[in-house]
């Protein structure tokens, strides 16, 4: 086995940044050893789901370094940068923001002499304007990975970037069937079709999706409902609230999706094609609106904006009977193979 | 005005009860109903009914405050048994819509008992009166309640006048424009709130929205004064690239 040590960055709010570092994880401790400097809020309730991702080997080659976003920015740059001098790794794999999440690599990526690599998730195009990134990347980077948001994004078209398919915590094969899925959730008697709301993104719209399900269930009865969250959203009923990990473990039991635009609600979606409601949720350097937008021309995304429309879709969905299918077989290709080889070779 | 719905669906047999928010388009084919009127949004409810049209008519509050259904050219449909086309007929609670094999109840959800159990007000939708032009003062503190944000949920109202848009904000804090869902009767912001004026700009059939114009207009104005449209504070952020937000916030995605 390679010594080598992967060290991957992945500061930022939400699940997304450290989902994505988790998932490429998951597929490199196979073979080298991974070290993750993460600050989500969400990693105190996903740490001890580690044991499940992971299998006993390739768990003893994960180290995670966190810090609670709460530290502060003087804090948190003087942790990144004695993480980095005192341990860089062998390669350096930065998700999302090209000068870190306060701009504390700016000025270090040059003194860290390892390969570097960028994971491009979809960024606002005015914080690339004002800290000039295209420049700043193709200066500091040596390869770019865009997992699964095409070729629309800032960096897609400099020399380094390569496409790849959304990175997914699993591959096909490894989800579980329908019924074992709705097992899992409490539903396995209920013969109901089920609906999912997805309650991801920022602690503080959990009040918006607890609001969402308890009018859905009110209103949609002939459905099943019931809302991932790692907390209980206020206003949802707890019967109908399941704190469980990683979502995609149990999405293959929705027959409907409700949720954001993040971007495992949406890539997860396309992977089992189930349809998705959307209400895209602003974010000051992710642009779900544009992925939406993006991503309903290969998918079946309805966009809305209020608990009124979100009405009217679910009517919509339940109308056309898209609400009621629950596709048992479903084939998507997850990008982290890619990924795992092409940083390998750099 | 919101309204609830009540019938049984052919396809399973169970009750269905969905709320809306007037004007209600509905018809066969979700892509044919219209999804503003007169600058208005409008609640699209889709009915699986072969006799109806792809888009078959509309409920809607008239000039006189009354829900109304009107259809399109050569719908048909039964209000309380009794038959009719074309012309527009008032409703009230209680009353049985026949579209086609459906028969629909219909119930005007009054406006304390709307405000209380409408989620949708309590997500800040920005829900534009029908019809008329009511005083304006009156109707700025309606539009203003209704679109108070909701802990988390953006915020649905549109801001700006030559520029409007959502306006996205997640708290009433410092916000300049519903200020806690209180707003007084300044002038210039009276002048400059666009929710006001829901048909302003839009051409209905034979003449463009002009109520602006008409209300605004002192009695003393000078010729041309009427024209004075403000660039509002709104419309300029909405121009505005806030760079200096960015490399701050830890808990950012």
């Amino acid at each position: 086995m390679s010594q080598e040590t992967w060290t991957i960055y992945a500061l930022g709010g939400g699940f997304g940044h450290l989902q994505r570092a988790l998932a490429l994880a998951r597929q490199a401790t196979r073979q080298q050893h991974v070290h993750l400097l993460v600050n989500s809020r969400y990693w105190p309730w996903v740490q001890p789901h580690l044991t499940a991702l992971f299998d006993p080997a390739a768990r003893a080659n994960l180290q995670v370094s966190w810090r609670s976003p709460d530290l502060g920015r003087a804090a948190t740059r003087a942790w990144i940068e004695h993480s980095l001098l005192t341990a860089p790794g062998d390669r350096l794999i930065v998700d999302t923001f090209p000068r870190g999440l306060v701009g504390e690599l700016a000025t270090l990526l040059s003194r860290l002499p390892i390969p570097r690599i960028l994971v491009h998730r979809d960024l606002n195009p005015d914080y690339v304007r004002v800290q000039n990134l295209r420049r700043f990347v193709t200066r500091c980077y040596d390869q770019i990975l865009i997992p699964g948001e095409g070729s629309q994004v800032p960096f897609a078209d400099l020399p380094t970037a390569q496409l790849l398919a959304p990175w997914l915590l699993y591959a096909a094969a490894e989800l579980p069937s329908v019924a074992i899925a709705r097992s899992r959730l409490g539903f396995a008697h209920d013969p109901r079709p089920l609906a999912i709301v997805l309650a991801a993104g920022r602690a503080d719209e959990l009040t918006t999706y607890g609001q969402l399900l308890a009018t859905l269930h009110d209103h949609y009865p002939q459905l099943c409902w019931c809302c991932l969250a790692p907390n209980l959203p206020p206003d949802c009923p707890s019967a109908l609230w399941r704190s469980l990990y990683p979502a995609l473990a149990v999405l293959p039991a929705a027959t409907l999706v409700v949720g954001g635009g993040g971007y495992h609600t949406v890539y997860e979606c396309q992977a089992l094609n189930r349809p998705l409601i959307a209400l895209p949720r602003s974010r000051l350097y992710d642009r779900q609106q544009a992925r939406l937008q993006r991503q309903s021309d290969h998918q079946p995304i309805t966009i809305v904006r209020s608990l009124a429309e979100t009405l009217t879709a679910v009517e919509h969905q339940l109308c056309t009977g898209n609400a009621v299918r629950s596709p048992e077989t479903w084939q998507f290709t997850s990008g982290i193979a890619a990924a795992v080889a092409a940083i390998r070779v750099l | 005005m919101r309204i609830q719905l009540d019938w049984t669906d052919p396809m399973t047999g169970g009750p269905r009860r969905p709320q809306y928010e007037t004007p209600v388009a509905f018809g066969q084919e979700f892509s044919q109903l219209p999804s503003e009127l007169n600058g208005q949004r409008v609640s699209r409810l889709i009915l699986a009914d072969p006799a109806l049209s792809p888009y078959h008519g509309v409920l809607k509050v008239n000039t006189l405050g009354e829900l109304a259904i009107a259809l399109r050219p050569d719908a048909t449909a039964g209000v309380n048994g009794q038959p009719y086309t074309g012309e527009t007929v008032t409703l009230q609670t209680g009353d049985r819509l026949q579209l086609g094999a459906l028969e629909l109840t219909v119930t005007m959800l009054s406006a304390p008992d709307a405000a209380e159990a409408e989620p949708a007000r309590a997500w800040g939708v920005t829900v534009a009166p029908a019809g008329q032009s009511p005083p304006v003062a009156g109707l700025a503190s309606q539009a203003a309640a209704g679109a108070a944000p909701s802990p988390g949920m953006p915020c649905d109202r549109l801001v700006g006048f030559l520029f409007p848009r959502r306006c996205g904000r997640t708290s009433r804090e410092h916000c300049p424009h519903c200020q806690g869902g209180e707003i007084d009767d300044d002038p210039y912001f009276l002048a400059s709130e666009r929710s006001i004026y829901p048909n302003y700009g839009y051409y209905g059939g034979s003449s463009w929205g002009s109520e602006y114009t008409e209300d605004l207009t002192p009695a003393e104005a000078q010729p041309g004064e009427a024209s004075n449209y403000d660039f509002t504070e709104a419309d300029a952020a909405a121009f505005a690239v806030t760079s200096t937000d960015f490399e701050q916030d830890l808990d950012a995605s």
